[in-house]
């Protein structure tokens, strides 16, 4: 009697056992699944988002652009000899030609149409240069010239790139931003470093603001790159990105 | 006096059956096995009232039966919920595991009119970890409040009467006369089956035909 009372209850005790294994081992796949089924969702929203901001960016260039060269030249074929109508009409050639150059503006930040032909370097050389001489940040850039990657890697990392500047401009009060690309045994690595106010990491996903962080995360997770944040109230913010080769 | 009042305690199983009937112009068809386990489970609870208390002869061949009709229709009502001709095999697998147990349990060992608690513990256990894997999905994909939801109440209603049965089920193979606990457990089971009911009552309350709300929009009601 002892001998079946005690394998009766090892029995049903195991199958408990196994129950609640099962539970957990249930919870992290759904969980893993979830995860990854988020990760999809936000990938195919970035790229909705990348294509979207291509097609208006050709538009704007294609269309737009033109149309407004198009107007400026026949304007310039107009004869007045009314000074004052002389005027006006500079005037108006002056903003036309302000409204192409802000055009060209949007359109670049849209998408750099240089990125597939000179590539990453170039490409944010010439964006840090389009930004120098309006924000009081000052800006170094390191990265040696011949660093090659593949096109969707460059699309992600100048907008990551964009999004540090960015970030650092409206919110750090930083009056130094150094951004360093460099190629090492495992891995191309982006190292970012800002002398401003900070913030704390924690408060910041908390609180829903750093939207702009989520951002530089998702593109992270496209570029299967590991990202990593030290940032801290009055001691300004470290960024490290590694893409693994 | 035991048998009526365990005997009353099962008929509550009759709770869920009328709201469904009450509720059976908005029952969602999905929910049709569940519904029809109730009615088995209610002519079962009947029937071994009569066995016992009129002819004084064992209920064991209506467990028996009850166990594999029950069995197979919950399976297919996980079947349905899954909502997947995928996982076909694995059901059609689990069904037709579920028969050779019980016709190696009944027929080949020739006990149909005695306990045996085997094919119970089986088919409980299988039951448990199904309803486990469907709480699990809907806690992460359902959305909207999943105590108002009939699948889940369902889930949860079969989680604690399976794990109850498969402890019932030893305390039985102990014996009560051998064990104190055994024989608590034995008599906790009237119980447990009422709270349950009384589970799938609630869960039958919420049930609703999604289809027909969609309906009303077409017919501009």
């Amino acid at each position: 009697m002892a001998d079946r009372l005690f394998y009766t209850v090892v029995i049903v005790s195991m199958l408990i056992a196994i129950v609640i294994i099962f539970f957990v081992v249930s919870v992290i796949r759904y969980h893993k699944r979830y995860i990854q089924l988020q990760k999809e969702r936000i990938q195919a929203q970035i790229m909705i988002q990348e294509q979207e901001r291509k097609r208006i960016a050709n538009d704007l260039h294609d269309s737009l652009g033109p149309m407004l060269s198009t107007v400026k030249l026949y304007m310039h074929s107009i004869t007045v000899d009314n000074d004052t109508d002389k005027q006006s009409l500079d005037k108006a050639s002056d903003y036309i030609d302000e409204t192409i150059a802000n055009l060209r503006e949007i359109s670049y930040n849209l998408l750099p149409g240089s990125l597939s032909r000179n590539g990453l370097v170039t490409v944010v050389k010439e964006f840090l240069s389009r930004l120098s001489g309006r924000h009081a940040i000052k800006i170094k850039f390191e990265a040696p010239n011949d660093l090659a990657m593949p096109q969707n890697t460059e699309l992600h990392l100048f907008r990551v790139i964009q999004e540090i500047v960015h970030n650092a401009i409206k919110h750090s009060g930083a009056a130094t931003l150094k951004l360093r690309l460099a190629r090492q045994p495992d891995g191309l690595f982006l190292l970012t470093e800002d002398n401003g106010k900070g913030f704390d990491l924690y408060d910041t996903s908390e609180a829903s603001k750093g939207l702009g962080l989520k951002s530089i995360e998702n593109r992270c997770e496209m570029i299967n790159a590991s990202l990593k944040i030290v940032a801290k109230k009055n001691e300004g913010c470290k960024i490290i990105i590694k893409i693994p080769e | 006096m035991a048998n009526i009042l365990n005997f009353l305690l099962s008929q509550s199983i009759f709770i869920p059956i009328i709201i469904a009937l009450i509720r059976i112009k908005h029952f969602n068809r999905n929910y049709y096995p569940f519904f029809l386990v109730l009615i088995i489970g209610f002519f079962a609870e009947l029937a071994s009232f009569i066995e016992i208390d009129t002819f004084n002869e064992t209920n064991a061949w209506v467990i028996k039966l009850y166990s594999l009709l029950e069995s197979i229709i919950l399976l297919y009502q996980f079947y349905i919920w899954r909502n997947g001709k995928r996982r076909q095999v694995i059901f059609v697998l689990l069904c037709v595991i579920c028969l050779l147990f019980w016709i190696v349990e009944v027929v080949l060992f020739n006990n149909f009119n005695s306990f045996s608690p085997y094919f119970r513990v089986f088919y409980a256990f299988v039951l448990v970890l199904l309803s486990i894997n469907q709480i699990n999905s809907m806690i992460f994909y359902h959305e909207g409040t999943l105590f108002k939801n009939p699948r889940f109440i369902l889930c949860l209603g079969f989680i604690i009467i399976f794990l109850y049965q498969i402890i019932y089920e030893a305390s039985y193979y102990i014996g009560s006369e051998q064990s104190a606990v055994a024989n608590k457990i034995i008599m906790g089971f009237g119980y447990i089956n009422f709270s349950i009911n009384l589970l799938y009552a609630i869960a039958m309350f919420f049930i609703t035909d999604k289809k027909n709300d969609y309906n009303r929009y077409f017919s501009g009601q």
